[in-house]
């Protein structure tokens, strides 16, 4: 059994001795690994944000009884839970949104109305200062928000709520009596949570001696899902069980389209990061081939040879994946940075599990042995005499044709699955997750098909550089036709780092642009006020104000209209839904656009009683305008005949709109979450001023249409820059790509430029030859690049369709797609500054010896 | 007992009769032809030859003549178009490709014009790597290093890579690594072909005396006459086929002339 500690000193000096090609090969993977790590770490923190925000604050809950709706029910339906089979308690609980008035001004607040002695059975409180509830009014809150608010022990605090009866919009100040560690129930959203004692809750939030929900912990070997199907069929009507959880399935909705970009830009990450290891391996066995020679003469075998090179790979690998691993992390935090303030929650710091570990594990040298297999099997397999007796650069090789073949075998492929997309062989839930990997076989098929028409390419890029560059040109236009396959795979790391860019940022581009356009067509309003700025998903912190606080604003000079939304969770065909009650003026325009359809006509239906749905979710559901829609309400599953489709962003389009009454009737609304003002025309400005003023007096959140614009580009700009950021990298990882071919370019040119040096040549045309071959490089990998970043940038918008349920207009950025390409041209050239100046400084009498 | 020099040309089909189990090479019929049609060249026209264990053989010829060709066929490193190669009774063309590896790495020490030592191993480190590869202990493959390189007086510079050697000490640090494995065969490729005269002289001493003291087989290649003329027997190569023979026996050591005598 060969010992590998000579073999392996071998390896390492071999590696040390070319610095910038290890660089290189290790970027590739930490990129890739990186990539994937951050994004998994990130999708998988922002899934299970809201779940097990909702988890921590039901404590030991595995289940709980909650109507349809925000009306209440009557507490007696505890003695039937608490009968059936598998529970061990059942407390009950008010829990609502409300908003806390603070020093700083109003805070979204989760409120628990528990019931002190038996809510032990369920939560446990680690109490920092002060006690405990008992039947007292007081109030819990978790230490750090508390402080954050400007609110101490003992002092006096309160709480917006809906009900006019317990004194107007603010509700009787109540007593901090306690403060909580960051603990258990008390890290909901970072401790945005209130506890009080049931009572209280239900007297300041007009609950009337009802309670919204059981919590309902199970017997020890009890199962859930068996006790959920006992207890259901004892359930008056419109009443269910879920699991707590559930409460944030619709966060996840909400985020679908970013995550699907996510993932694609991480596969491409890992595709880019397999070819630049690609590139530099070759380059790295080409230089080499002398040394395999002398082994393989000295009495290594094939196998030998080879798994010497896997081995190096390995290596690589482990270092990458452990570099990648530590990259990903630092990338997820920053990430966590972006995707917080885009819900509007405190996401949780980053759970670490096995899988990044695993990914990381196995991504690393996964991808460094299969971007090096074939490289070292051919290494292992050439003739040794050849090379031995070789001297200076190896004869050009015929290259190989079989991998342009596979590329477009795999571009075949893609267009198959796009194809299947369009014509919807796929079902709709499979279609999202087809996305990645589509556009990563894309990217991958277009790399390795590109020689296939590198000689046309190269004859344009000599058509081009030539007359710009002269005879300079025609020099460096050979040494690229002398190395058809380094100059492919150079051309195509350049490719990646181009059609990367344009398919990321035209696509984010569009999506933008189409977010703005809803934001202006639907948003028909020139103020909104609220309690608090809502989290994304809406399940968190809208919190109900009172009905008559309508009335106030409609007496406001300017004030032509005031509407009112509410946001309440409820499940349409199982999945989990925002309505949307809203008020309509028959005499204006409805408060959203429609996708299609007579507005006057949808109007008059839809104050009959008939719903809007959001395009997304009509398209999830399988439904069309005229079809039923069933929805869950407190007075059992309601067929609704779907009136007109509307595009709609919020919560990712899992929203149906209702008229403001139908909503009360099937759901209870408390109060009201959103109001709406239309100011008389001309009005506004003046209007600004007077309605800040009111809400200020209030502790109400009031933002114009033009705020409310600024945020929203504020949270998508989050985004835009991760995505640029991650494009940016694969920029950085493409341009060392370049260096490193120029580089190997001049190396093997050595004793040519000697030549041309002594003869005819002065420095700064050498420079210029190098030059020439970077803006061949750059010419022969733009062109192809930008059609490929267009086409994967149409494809990923085909993968929106099935999760938004429309189209989103396809424009092409002119200015964009200049500036992508001058980008590219301009880092092409930097590239070779640095081996054009090693090319220049060669002492000429050396090179000429050089062999 | 004189030494006389005795001519031979060799004729196709003639052989050079040794006692089988003393013939560490034999060449039958070989023939070597690269290319196709308007291209083909014949490199080796059909050579027989044999060598015995112990022998130095010198091959000479001018370039093109076939004499390297001659030397990778024997080593392995290439394929007959025609004939036959045996290396210590092992017919080369019976061989897949990884027991002629092995067979190379076992029984045949290379020795190259251009030293083809590995720059990022230290003196000692090249030394050992044929045995390394072979699956030798680290600690064994480094004494034999040791005493193969005391065999070719280095060991002072055997921490040296090879670009702080001379040439010469390069040369001497590649004998030393075809010596390690104890081989049947040490094939030389114009190993003085990138010396000056000195460190030329020096080398060929060295072979010299492996051939006397240790009866190592070599076979080498050279341009260089007087080199030539410290081997046992030299072939002289035209277009592919030996044109020439001699038997060089004024250059035996003082003890193989004795041993002579007493056969006689």
């Amino acid at each position: 059994m060969p010992h590998f500690s000579t073999l392996w000193k071998y390896s390492a000096r071999e590696v040390r001795r070319r610095p910038g090609r290890s660089i290189l090969t290790l970027l590739g993977i930490v990129f890739g690994v990186a990539a994937i790590v951050a994004i998994t770490i990130t999708t998988s923190t922002t899934h299970t944000a809201f779940r097990s925000m909702f988890e921590a604050v039901a404590g030991r809950a595995a289940l709980e009884v909650v109507p349809s709706g925000q009306g209440g029910f009557d507490a007696h339906v505890l003695a039937a839970v608490r009968a059936v089979d598998g529970v061990q308690a059942a407390v009950p609980v008010v829990q609502t949104p409300a908003v806390l008035l603070g020093a700083r001004g109003g805070a979204g607040v989760l409120v628990l109305g528990i019931d002190p002695r038996a809510d032990q059975q369920v939560r446990t409180y680690e109490l920092r200062e002060g006690r405990l509830l008992d039947d007292t009014d007081g109030l819990l809150l978790e230490a750090g928000f508390a402080q954050a608010q400007g609110v101490s022990l003992g002092q006096r605090v309160r709480l917006m709520t809906p009900a006019a009866e317990s004194g107007g919009i603010l509700a009787a100040p109540l007593p901090v009596v306690g403060l909580l560690e960051l603990d258990g129930a008390a890290t909901f959203n970072g401790g945005a949570v209130a506890f009080m004692p049931l009572a209280t809750a239900q007297r300041s939030f007009g609950f009337h001696e009802r309670i919204n929900s059981i919590q309902i912990v199970l017997a020890e070997g009890a199962d859930a899902a068996t006790v959920q199907a006992l207890l259901q069929p004892n359930l008056p009507a419109g009443l269910s069980v879920q699991a707590p959880a559930s409460r944030g399935e619709l966060a996840q909705d909400s985020l679908l389209s970013t995550e699907l970009g996510l993932g694609s830009l991480s596969v491409v990450s890992l595709v880019a990061g397999a070819f630049v290891i690609l590139n530099a391996f070759l380059m790295n066995l080409g230089e080499r081939r002398r040394q395999f020679a002398i082994l393989r003469a000295l009495g290594a075998t094939r196998r030998q040879v080879t798994r010497l090179l896997l081995r190096e790979a390995a290596f690589f690998g482990v270092t990458g994946a452990a570099l990648g691993l530590a990259l990903g992390l630092g990338i997820s935090v920053l990430q966590r940075g972006i995707m917080g303030p885009l819900l509007g929650v405190t996401l949780p710091r980053p759970r670490l599990t096995l899988t990044p570990f695993f990914l990381a594990a196995l991504l690393g040298p996964g991808m460094a042995l299969a971007a090096t297999y074939y490289p070292a099997r051919r290494a292992g397999r050439r003739a040794p005499l050849e090379d031995l007796l070789q001297k200076g650069p190896a004869r050009q090789e015929r290259p190989r044709r079989w991998p342009s073949y596979a590329g477009l075998a795999l571009l075949s492929l893609v267009f198959v699955t796009v194809l299947g997309i369009l014509e919807g062989w796929f079902p709709l839930a499979v279609v999202p997750s087809l996305l990645a990997p589509a556009v990563g076989c894309g990217l991958a098929g277009c790399v390795l098909a590109l020689p296939l028409i590198m000689r046309p390419l190269a004859r344009l890029a000599g058509w081009l550089v030539r007359p710009a560059l002269g005879m300079e040109g025609r020099l460096a236009l050979r040494q690229l036709e002398r190395h058809p396959t380094r100059t492919a795979l150079t051309a195509g790391v350049l490719f990646i780092g181009v059609a990367v860019s344009i398919a990321f940022g035209q696509s984010l581009l569009n999506s933008v642009r189409d977010i703005e356009r809803w934001c202006d067509e639907n948003l028909r309003l020139d103020f909104i006020v609220r309690g608090v700025m809502a989290d994304t998903s809406l399940v968190v912190t809208p919190a109900p104000l009172p009905e008559t606080l309508a009335e106030e604003l409609a007496r406001l000079d300017g004030v032509a209209f005031v509407g009112k939304v509410n946001f309440i969770p409820a499940r349409v065909h199982g999945r989990q839904v925002i309505v949307l009650p809203v008020s309509v003026d028959s005499g204006r325009d409805m408060p959203f656009s429609l996708v299609a359809g007579h507005e006057a006509e949808v109007k008059r239906r839809f104050l009959q009683g008939e719903v809007v749905v959001a395009t997304a979710l009509a398209h999830r559901v399988g439904l069309q305008v005229g079809d039923e829609i069933t929805v869950a309400t407190r007075l059992g599953p309601r067929g609704l005949r779907i009136a007109a489709l509307t595009s709609e962003y919020t919560v990712g389009g899992m929203v149906l709109y209702m008229n403001w009454d139908q909503g009360k009737e099937l759901f209870v609304t408390r109060g009201v979450h959103a109001l709406t003002v239309k100011a008389r025309p001309g009005t506004a400005p003046g209007l600004d001023g007077t309605l800040r003023r009111f809400c200020g007096d209030r502790g109400l959140f009031c933002q114009s249409f033009a705020d409310f614009r600024g945020l929203l580009e504020r949270m998508i700009s989050g985004v835009v820059n991760l995505y640029w950021g991650l494009v940016g990298l694969v920029f950085v990882v493409a341009s060392l790509g370049v260096v490193n071919t120029l580089t190997m370019n001049v190396l093997e040119q050595t004793r040519e430029l000697g030549i041309l040096r002594a003869i005819a040549l002065k420095r700064r045309q050498v420079r210029k030859m190098i030059l020439a071959q970077a803006l061949a490089l750059s010419v022969m990998s733009l062109l192809p690049g930008m059609l490929a970043g267009v086409l994967l940038a149409y494809l990923m918008n085909l993968g929106v369709h099935p999760v938004l349920g429309q189209w989103i207009a396809f424009h092409l950025d002119v200015p964009f797609l200049a500036g992508c390409f001058v980008t590219a041209l301009a880092i092409a050239v930097l590239a070779a500054w640095f081996p054009a100046r090693r090319a220049a400084r060669l002492q000429v009498v050396q090179a000429l010896h050089y062999e | 007992m004189a030494g006389a020099l005795r001519r031979n040309s060799q004729k196709r089909g003639e052989e050079t009769v040794s006692p089988a189990a003393d013939r560490a090479v034999q060449v039958r019929g070989l023939t070597k032809v690269f290319g196709t049609g308007v291209a083909r060249v014949t490199a080796l026209g059909g050579i027989d030859l044999d060598v015995t264990r112990g022998e130095f053989v010198a091959v000479m010829g001018a370039s093109g003549s076939g004499k390297s060709t001659l030397l990778h066929l024997i080593g392995g490193l290439d394929v007959p178009t025609g004939g036959s190669v045996h290396v210590g009774g092992e017919d080369l063309s019976k061989l897949d490709d990884d027991r002629l590896t092995q067979l190379r790495r076992r029984r045949i020490g290379f020795i190259f014009q251009a030293y083809n030592l590995l720059d990022v191993l230290t003196a000692e480190e090249n030394v050992a790597l044929p045995l390394i590869i072979d699956g030798v202990a680290e600690r064994e493959a480094q004494e034999r290093s040791l005493r193969a390189l005391e065999l070719v007086d280095i060991t002072d510079r055997r921490q040296h890579v090879p670009g702080e050697l001379s040439g010469g000490e390069q040369q001497r640090v590649a004998i030393a690594r075809a010596l390690v494995t104890n081989p049947l065969l040490l094939l030389a490729d114009e190993p003085t072909g990138n010396l000056d005269s000195a460190a030329s002289d020096q080398v060929m001493t060295l072979l010299r005396s492996l051939a006397d003291e240790r009866r190592q087989t070599i076979l080498m290649v050279t341009h260089n006459a007087s080199h030539a003329a410290m081997a046992d027997r030299l072939l002289r190569l035209c277009d592919g086929r030996i044109v020439e023979q001699q038997t060089l026996p004024q250059r035996r050591s003082f003890g193989k002339v004795l041993e002579d005598l007493e056969a006689w």
